[in-house]
């Protein structure tokens, strides 16, 4: 794994090595459906979001999100999705949640086993360059001992802006607040 | 500044007796990384994975994954409920020609959740696979163990384990 030095030699503080570094964790409450990250540095090369989430709704789905907004840009047109995902037995399923934020973040979801979360990592890949539309790849699922789904997708966000903001939030039907054990942790990575 | 992505322990396999690895994890990470490149002398056999709490493999019935592969003519999922480890399909039985898994074991440390792997694996000539595997403690977990139920892992095979911490 390349390092780089951001210290310097001589000074009082040691050098530091890293190019992988944590930006923000956002923790559920309790009584929130929505996780945001706000002010996201330019500085990186591509950002990567892991996850690990329920919602406190009984008997729902305890991950079905309903928005995923970049910098606040609610035009539909502007998100596209295409999704793989096994629920454990025939043929993986596609699906595709084009022009709209509400299923551009594809989840697994149905609760049933207590005490057992969504798991997920967001690659958001050249996030800050300003010539391009933002491409994002997508891995998450949960097994529930019986039951459970694998996802794996493809974003797109049709937008030359940096993303500097992200915003998720849960349905709030059917997944309800994010516990208090969820959290998603922002992380930049440095090219 | 905290060093947030952290190389761990990593091995080289050498010789042809290997049929496992294990993994001491500290729990002072937020999630953890195994990588590997390794090729399996049995045919029909892959890499299998273990955790445990209590500073060894748990052999009991508390593993399930859901999964979907490609084999190159067809795409399956599947699932397994109740065993006593986790398959990791996408094998390779050519030495020299290692096959490659990536497993996230999210929030690992957690002591109030269930404990989800994903992965991410495949071998030229095997699958290509997705898959989420569940670990039923709400346990730290502080050791993990992916071997072979059959035959032995050839060398020069590397399995290296990483930690990433969340601020």
């Amino acid at each position: 794994m390349l390092n780089n030095v951001i210290g310097v030699l001589g000074s009082p503080i040691p050098p530091v090595f890293t190019d992988y570094e944590s930006i923000a964790t956002a923790n559920g409450t309790g009584s929130s459906n929505v996780i945001t990250f706000n002010s996201i540095p330019s500085t990186y090369k591509h950002l990567q979001l892991r996850f690990i989430t329920r919602g406190g709704a009984a008997g729902g789905y305890p991950a079905d999100i309903s928005s995923f907004v970049l910098n606040s840009d609610t035009t539909a047109t502007n998100y596209y999705c295409h999704s793989l995902f096994g629920t454990g037995s025939g043929t993986p399923s596609t699906t595709a949640a084009n022009n709209n934020y509400s299923g551009f973040l594809q989840m697994a979801g149905a609760e049933a086993l207590a005490n057992t979360y969504v798991v997920g990592i967001i690659d958001f890949l050249d996030y800050a360059n300003t010539n391009k539309y933002k491409t994002m790849r997508n891995l998450n699922g949960a097994d529930f001992n019986g039951s459970g789904k694998v996802i794996f997708s493809s974003m797109l966000w049709k937008n030359t802006n940096a993303i500097s903001s992200i915003s998720i939030t849960a349905d709030p039907t059917y997944t309800g607040n994010y516990t208090t054990a969820s959290s998603f942790a922002l992380y930049g990575i440095k090219g | 500044m905290t060093v947030t992505y952290e190389a761990i322990q990593s091995y080289t396999v050498t010789g042809t007796s290997t049929t496992g690895l294990d993994f001491s994890v500290p729990s002072t990470y937020t999630d953890l990384v195994l990588v590997s490149s390794a090729a399996l002398s049995a045919s029909g056999f892959s890499l299998v994975l273990r955790v445990g709490t209590a500073g060894s493999a748990d052999t009991g019935s508390n593993y399930s994954r859901t999964y979907m592969i490609g084999t190159g003519s067809s795409a399956i999922s599947g699932r397994d409920a109740n065993s006593t480890s986790i398959d990791i399909n996408g094998s390779s039985y050519t030495s020299g020609t290692p096959a490659t898994t990536i497993s996230q074991f999210m929030n690992y440390a957690n002591t109030t959740t269930n404990k989800t792997i994903l992965i991410r694996a495949g071998g030229a000539g095997d699958v290509v696979e997705a898959e989420v595997g569940l670990y039923r403690s709400t346990s730290a977990i502080n050791f993990i163990r992916i071997y072979v139920a059959s035959g032995y892992i050839f060398a020069d095979s590397t399995f290296s384990l990483y930690g990433i911490k969340a601020e």
